[in-house]
């Protein structure tokens, strides 16, 4: 488990528009920059907001990348809640 | 001696500044009044300073360093954050600290039992743009914020906060020199980005307020238990509250106010205390 990558990409990227940016345009290049394991990564590709919350991720910046993402909050919602 | 001349406490939900032309008439109608209440006082009291207890939303601190209380000591601050000025609908401000009040704090918070952090470059997210912007929107009163820690668990207890509010009361009455408004920014329950989100725990948030409105601080300790906090939500803002009251003794509340909005994920809460002079 690397949940503290996963947070620290998350707060990352709350944080900082330009990481942001290259983030939108190239995730892969941000995503190994990250000691992440490969679920943890995928989750991260995927923007699978139930796996990265059930994980432990910081739900407020968690809510933070899924409005980043662009993932519709009932979707978010719903992963988060397990419906 | 400094004077503690005023107390506030108000929200910094983004949608109250982002999202305007979202919110119903009604409620809109009712935080422009709320709001009013509030600047009228702060006008009236015309303090030297304003403090403000806030958690800094992840902005400044996260799992790498990850302070209780945290005193913003520099010449000046700058917010909001880059990251939220578009949305925020703030136009960015820099705002004097006064310093004199900050370094006189942390020092005596540490030779009385306060270990305080301090930042020379603490970024005002917005959990202190959103009230400043209505309250003293000119951004013209010198400010001391505090973060008290909300948002990384473990949180400071209760009767931490209630004693560090203590603490700032003591070091104004005894040692500062000026007029000293002090602003609690948040509400209490709010469970932004977690399961719980997009419903408001009117109930818990209700029961906080009536132990607000009589001042009953001791309960008020006695309910915030690690537990309670927990149900409030990642965002809760109980402890704020507490420090706050802290600072007031058993000063009850002039005026309360609380407010829902239409998909809101925490409530606004609304309060002023008026210290005899």
């Amino acid at each position: 488990m690397s949940l503290y990558q996963v947070d620290k990409l998350l707060f990352t990227l709350f944080n900082n528009l330009e990481l942001q940016e290259e983030y939108k345009q190239n995730p892969e290049a941000v995503l190994k920059r990250y000691d992440l394991e490969d679920f943890e990564a995928k989750a991260l590709r995927e923007v699978n907001a139930g796996e990265l919350y059930r994980m432990g991720a910081h739900s407020f910046l968690l809510w933070q990348f899924s409005r980043l993402m662009d993932l519709k909050p009932a979707i978010y919602f719903k992963q988060v809640r397990g419906d | 001696m400094g004077k503690v001349v005023l107390g506030l406490a108000a929200p910094h939900n983004p949608n109250i500044t982002s999202r305007p032309d979202k919110m119903s008439a009604d409620v809109q109608g009712k935080l422009d009044v709320a709001f009013g209440h509030l600047k009228k006082g702060l006008s009236e009291a015309s303090p030297d300073c304003l403090l403000i207890l806030t958690s800094d939303h992840v902005t400044n601190f996260f799992y790498n360093n990850a302070p209780m209380f945290c005193l913003g000591i520099s010449d000046t601050c700058t917010g909001p954050a880059p990251k939220e000025m578009a949305e925020l609908r703030i136009p960015r401000a820099t705002l004097k600290v006064d310093t004199t009040m900050a370094t006189g704090l942390l020092n005596y918070g540490i030779e009385s039992g306060i270990d305080f952090s301090y930042s020379q470059e603490m970024i005002l997210d917005h959990a202190f743009m959103v009230p400043l912007s209505l309250l003293t929107p000119r951004m013209d009163l010198p400010i001391v914020p505090l973060h008290i820690n909300g948002m990384l668990p473990p949180r400071p207890t209760a009767a931490r906060c209630f004693r560090l509010g203590q603490q700032i009361g003591e070091y104004i009455r005894n040692h500062y020199n000026g007029k000293v408004a002090v602003l609690a920014s948040g509400s209490f329950s709010g469970d932004i980005g977690g399961p719980k989100m997009g419903s408001i725990d009117t109930a818990l948030d209700l029961e906080f307020l009536d132990l607000v409105k009589d001042a009953r601080s001791q309960e008020m300790v006695n309910k915030a238990t690690p537990e309670t906090l927990e149900r409030a939500g990642v965002a809760n803002e109980i402890l704020i509250w507490i420090t706050l009251q802290g600072v007031l003794g058993n000063l009850k509340p002039s005026f309360t106010d609380y407010i829902c909005g239409k998909d809101w994920s925490t409530a606004a809460t609304l309060a002023t205390w008026q210290p005899k002079l």
